[in-house]
């Protein structure tokens, strides 16, 4: 018989729900119908008990008269109930006194003595009722006035109230069975739901089982546990089908890794002594196909004769010693060619007789014969002279020969993984080892010298050749250095290049170092914008002292004369010796012309010096030629021939002296010396003018002064800006008159504007750095202010930063004698210098005047805000009046007069104005300047402008 | 004791045994009447059961003394004469102390219930009379009368009495 865990879920499902059931409607029912039972008996027992009360009651006269027939009237009132029996009355002697009897057939006699029943029922004295078969008895006390008088006893049948009962029971009976019977059909629908999923899952595991087919999947039908148990199939179908599609690939993949790797697998059998091998074993070996015949002694067989005792041994002690077995051993291959193969294999069972070795053998002839190849390979790198470096890809040294040891002193450990660049010397810059790699990267290959360094230090020269090595895949595996220590050949050949380039008598360059040197300086020059220049020298009379003194003063001459040119040139020019008394200079980075006549200017003077050789002075003079790079020529040979040739112009005019080739040095020379004349004459043709440029007290808007700026109204040119012309009036020296004419000139026009009731009006002049370092300033600028009546303190000097930081003891006296005069001290272009502040604080200064690169493009400008910020802060701290220049527009005004800067001068305000325009502006603009800014409604627009809540005094035109 | 003396009317002295009985039949008697509330001082006063005649007075007085009806106790008086019958609750008068002529037994006292055993006891004015009918003792009773003179009489009592309410 089939357990309860064999029954199919159905069942047990079924079993179980039925079980549940019947328990419960048999339990329930069984209760209900006790329980109905009893209290049908009991409701019957109490109204008994009721009527037996009343019948008690209802005696209790006929008792106390004795009137029996009244009593069993009484009784016979009974008869309407169909339960009672019989009922007794007895007297309080226990004596019947009266009785009645429902049914004479069915009752007995009734009982004569009371105390019989008690004593038969003892409870009955108390009242409760006694159940007895089919009936139930209660007594009851008649009592009339607290006193006894006697007892009712009543018989009832309980027959028909039990009757009900079972009748009761057996329909419920009936009921539950068929209840049950409805909840079996619900069970075996309901429990479909539940195992009908269950089994489709077990026929799929079956299926699956059966057909191994993993790719199927189940349908889920909701997401209770069947649910999750479909999906724990599913995945676990998944993960079998994954699982089996990597074993089969691995298995491909070892087939064919082993058919690649030509590994064969094979076992022995010790007790039976077959040998069992794969197609790829049988290959290996190079044996014809033996199916299970072979044994030891065959495999002996095919060992190669010189190996057999070996593979004897191995194999003895293989199965003695139970250690894997691994030898390399020859065999006859077929094509009678010895192969070399190797042999792995290990105990895998047993041991003695019933031993099993598991194996495999592979082909490793290549490889055997390869490791021949680099162990002859090896010998030839140690035994040869040569410095040889393995690198690998990477360009690390893996491996280095004895020659190379020697000739470096470092040991492999040293330079194990080193990149070869730290092998370089410093003679090489940094590119030099990046360059050499990048050629092998392109060629394959490189060779060159290269300077090297030895372990202690020093270095030599090395001629290195160095190779790519490339795997059989072609791909770049390593390379090979090879070097060859050249240091005596390089000495020999440094030598013969000395010999080669370098006069002997001189140690001067030779005309074909010169010539290289030149080439290679013109490549750059054509490249950069930086003059060369070529200077011919020749020393005249050369020749007569030559012929005169005899050969070795001469030589001697020209010894001290090669060594008075050279000290007259900077250490990146060159000379030469062209041959005979010829020398030739190659002038490199000049900034123009001007330096290569110094040059040649200085070289005359040096060798018109007096040369004492032997007691003797001996003079002479050189005739030079300038040429330069590129106006006279671009090539060597153009240079020297052009510069030879001015040489020979200085010859024909009389010696000592230098000529510049070029037509067009020549016009620009001629250009200068126009201006330095036309500069001489303008002064005394009147071209100067003077112009003004307004200064704004930026609170009140009002016009405090001017600064005074000198033009050219050149004949020619039309009017020139002080930057073309001062420069020049500098060199010449001709800036101390215009200066002088400036400052007198400027004191006469202020003079002039306040006499006419201009008002108070300061004139600033710029000093120039000549101007300045005159010792007779002072007394000039009192004969001025004398001569124009102006009172000093309207006239300010303008001096800048860079003049004032030199000679500061010279600097300090002039400008404290200027502030004792009573003259005003500003400085210009305040931020391009140096200044230090110490030497601000010691100099009694009235104003900074902020250069105009600070004040362009503020506010938007951050550096330029700081800086403007910066030099308000310092002059503020130094109680100094600050001055911006270049103001152009309203929002630099707005900031300046926001920053705390107190005045400012620029186009915004006026551009620099002749005289009778800057008249006409002060005219107009002064009274409205100097009131009160609710009055500028007076003021003319054309002139003045109210912009952005500030007074503007636009570009004025005329 | 009581009820030994029920079953045996006819047991020893004849006499004696036949006023044991009734006296029973008094007791009997005072607990199937409600007397009128007035007929008693308090709810403690006494029951007072007048016998006129000897012979029921000693039986009487031996088989009730010691009892009580209603929460009372019984006090038996022996009276010789009708007309000290004052104060009685119940009042026997036997037949050889009865006399002749009329008596207005009722209207002695409104409280006290008058039983004889004489034919005519209820003609002459008596509430309850005993008689023996089939050797066995039964009474009649003037219902109308003892209720118009305030006694109240238990409808099992009239149930077992021979009502006679016609007489007058």
């Amino acid at each position: 018989m089939k357990s309860f865990r064999d029954l199919s879920i159905s069942s047990k499902l079924t079993i179980i729900i039925m079980a549940n059931c019947c328990a419960a409607l048999l339990v329930g029912g069984t209760t209900l119908t006790a329980r109905y039972a009893m209290r049908e008996e009991n409701q019957l027992a109490d109204r008994i008990a009721v009527l037996t009360r009343v019948i008690g009651s209802n005696n209790a006269a006929n008792l106390a008269f004795g009137d029996r027939v009244a009593a069993e009237e009484t009784l016979s009132a009974l008869a309407a109930e169909p339960s009672v029996l019989n009922a007794s009355v007895y007297d309080t002697n226990d004596h019947l006194f009266a009785h009645f009897n429902a049914r004479e057939s069915t009752s007995g006699p009734p009982e004569i003595d009371f105390g019989a029943v008690v004593l038969e029922h003892p409870e009955l004295r108390s009242g409760k009722p006694v159940f007895r078969g089919d009936a139930v008895r209660v007594t009851s006390p008649i009592l009339l006035d607290g006193e006894k008088k006697g007892f009712v006893l009543l018989t009832a049948d309980l027959g028909p109230v039990r009757t009900a009962v079972i009748k009761d029971a057996a329909m419920f009976f009936i009921i539950t069975l068929a209840t049950g019977l409805v909840a079996l059909l619900f069970c075996l629908r309901l429990q479909k739901i539940v195992s009908g999923p269950i089994n489709g899952l077990v026929q799929a595991m079956r299926h699956v089982s059966r057909s191994k087919h993993y790719s199927m999947r189940l349908e889920k039908h909701g997401d209770d546990e069947i649910g999750f148990l479909i999906d724990g199939f599913n995945d676990m179908l998944e993960q079998l089908r994954l699982r089996d599609e990597k074993v089969e690939r691995h298995r491909r993949q070892l087939e064919h890794a082993q058919r690649i790797a030509q590994l064969g697998h094979w076992e022995w059998c010790g007790e039976e002594n077959r040998l069992v091998m794969s197609d790829q074993a049988i290959q290996v070996l190079g044996v014809p196909s033996v199916k299970g015949k072979a044994d030891l002694y065959t495999f002996l067989e095919w060992t190669h004769p010189n190996d057999r005792d070996r593979m004897t041994a191995t194999v003895r002690q293989v199965v003695e010693d139970q250690i894997p077995l691994d030898v390399e051993f020859r065999v006859v291959h077929h094509a009678d060619q010895a192969r070399f193969v190797h042999l792995r294999g290990e105990v895998t069972q047993g041991s003695g007789q019933g031993i099993r070795i598991t194996g495999s053998v592979q082909d490793v002839t290549e490889r055997v014969q390869a490791a021949e190849k680099l162990r002859i390979a090896a010998n030839a790198l140690e035994s040869t002279g040569d410095a040889i470096m393995i690198l690998n890809a990477e360009l690390r040294i893996i491996t280095v020969n004895k020659a190379f040891c020697r000739d470096t002193g470092f040991s492999l450990e040293d330079v194990y993984g080193q990149s070869p660049a730290f092998l370089q010397s410093d003679k090489h810059d940094r590119n030099h080892y990046n360059t050499i790699v990048a050629h092998i990267a392109h060629d394959g290959s490189w060779s060159g010298e290269v300077w090297s360094k030895r372990k202690s230090g020093g270095t030599y020269p090395q001629w290195i050749t160095v190779n790519e090595v490339r795997d059989e895949a072609g791909a770049l595996s390593h390379y090979v250095s090879v070097g060859k220590d050249i240091s005596q050949y390089k000495e020999y050949e440094s030598r013969l290049e000395y010999l080669a380039h370098h006069d002997v008598l001189t140690k001067l360059p030779n005309r074909a170092l010169f010539e290289a040197q030149l080439r290679e300086t013109l490549l750059r020059a054509g490249r950069n914008d930086y003059g060369v220049a070529v200077i011919f020298v020749d020393l005249d009379h050369f020749k007569t002292i030559n012929d005169s003194l005899g050969h070795a003063v001469g030589d001697q001459l020209l010894q001290v004369a090669s060594e008075r040119i050279k000290n007259c040139l900077r250490d990146s020019d060159m000379v030469a010796r062209q041959g005979g008394d010829e020398f030739t200079v190659l002038l490199d980075h000049l900034r123009d012309v001007q330096d290569a006549a110094r040059v040649a200017d200085k070289l005359n003077r040096e060798l018109a010096r007096p040369f004492d050789l032997n007691g003797n002075d001996l003079y002479i003079s050189a005739s030079i030629g300038i040429s330069c790079f590129s106006d006279d020529g671009r090539e060597p040979d153009d240079l020297l021939r052009n510069a030879d040739a001015a040489m020979y112009v200085i010859k024909e005019q009389g010696r000592n002296g230098y000529q510049f080739y070029s037509a067009m040095a020549q016009i620009k020379a001629m250009e200068i010396l126009t201006m330095t004349n036309s500069l001489h004459c303008a002064l005394a043709r009147n071209e100067f003018r003077i112009h003004y440029q307004p200064r704004i007290n930026l609170s009140t808007c009002e016009i405090v002064g001017f600064e005074a700026l000198v033009r050219w109204q050149h004949p020619e040119l039309g009017l020139q800006a002080p930057a073309q012309f001062i420069p020049l009036a500098e060199k010449t020296g001709l800036i101390d008159a215009i200066g002088d004419w400036v400052l007198h000139g400027a004191c006469v026009q202020t003079k002039a504007w306040h006499d006419e009731g201009l008002g108070p009006l300061c004139v600033a002049v710029n000093l120039s750095v000549r101007q300045f370092r005159q010792p007779g300033l002072t007394r000039r600028i009192d004969e001025i202010l004398r001569q124009t009546g102006l009172e000093p303190q309207f006239l300010h000097v303008e001096i800048t930063e860079s003049m004032m930081m030199v000679d500061y003891e010279r600097t300090a006296a002039t400008l404290l004698e200027l502030h004792e005069m009573g003259i005003g001290i500003a400085v210009d272009d305040f931020g391009t210098g140096y200044s230090s502040l110490s030497y601000l604080k010691r100099f009694p200064l009235d104003f900074l005047k902020i250069d105009k690169s600070f004040v362009e493009n503020i506010p938007a400008d951050q550096e330029n805000v700081a800086i403007t910020n910066a030099i308000i802060a310092l002059a503020k701290s130094l109680k100094l009046g600050i001055v911006a220049e270049g103001v152009e527009t309203p929002l630099q005004q707005k900031f300046l007069l926001d920053a705390g800067c107190d005045e400012a001068q620029g186009y915004l305000f006026s551009k620099p104005l002749p005289p009778a325009e800057l008249r006409t502006l002060l005219a107009v603009a002064r009274p409205c300047a100097t009131c009160a800014a609710s009055s500028l409604g007076m003021c003319d627009r054309d002139v003045l402008s109210w912009q952005d809540g500030r007074i503007s005094i636009p570009y004025l035109e005329k | 004791m009581f009820l030994v003396a029920l079953s045996l009317p006819a047991a020893a002295d004849e006499t004696v045994a036949e006023y044991q009985l009734k006296a029973a039949f008094l007791y009997n008697f005072a607990k199937f009447v409600e007397w009128p509330a007035a007929a008693f001082d308090d709810s403690t006063s006494p029951f007072s059961l007048c016998i006129l005649g000897t012979e029921p007075y000693l039986a009487a007085k031996e088989i009730l003394s010691g009892k009580s009806v209603r929460g009372r106790a019984i006090e038996v008086r022996h009276i010789e004469t009708l007309k000290k019958a004052d104060n009685c609750h119940m009042l026997f008068v036997a037949s050889a102390d009865q006399g002749t002529g009329p008596h207005a037994f009722a209207l002695a006292n409104s409280k006290t219930l008058t039983v004889g055993e004489e034919g005519d006891f209820i003609v002459r004015g008596g509430i309850i009379n005993l008689k023996r009918v089939d050797d066995k003792l039964r009474f009649e009773i003037a219902r109308l009368v003892g209720q118009r003179l305030g006694f109240r009489f238990s409808a099992q009592l009239l149930k077992l009495a021979t009502v006679v309410d016609s007489v007058k």
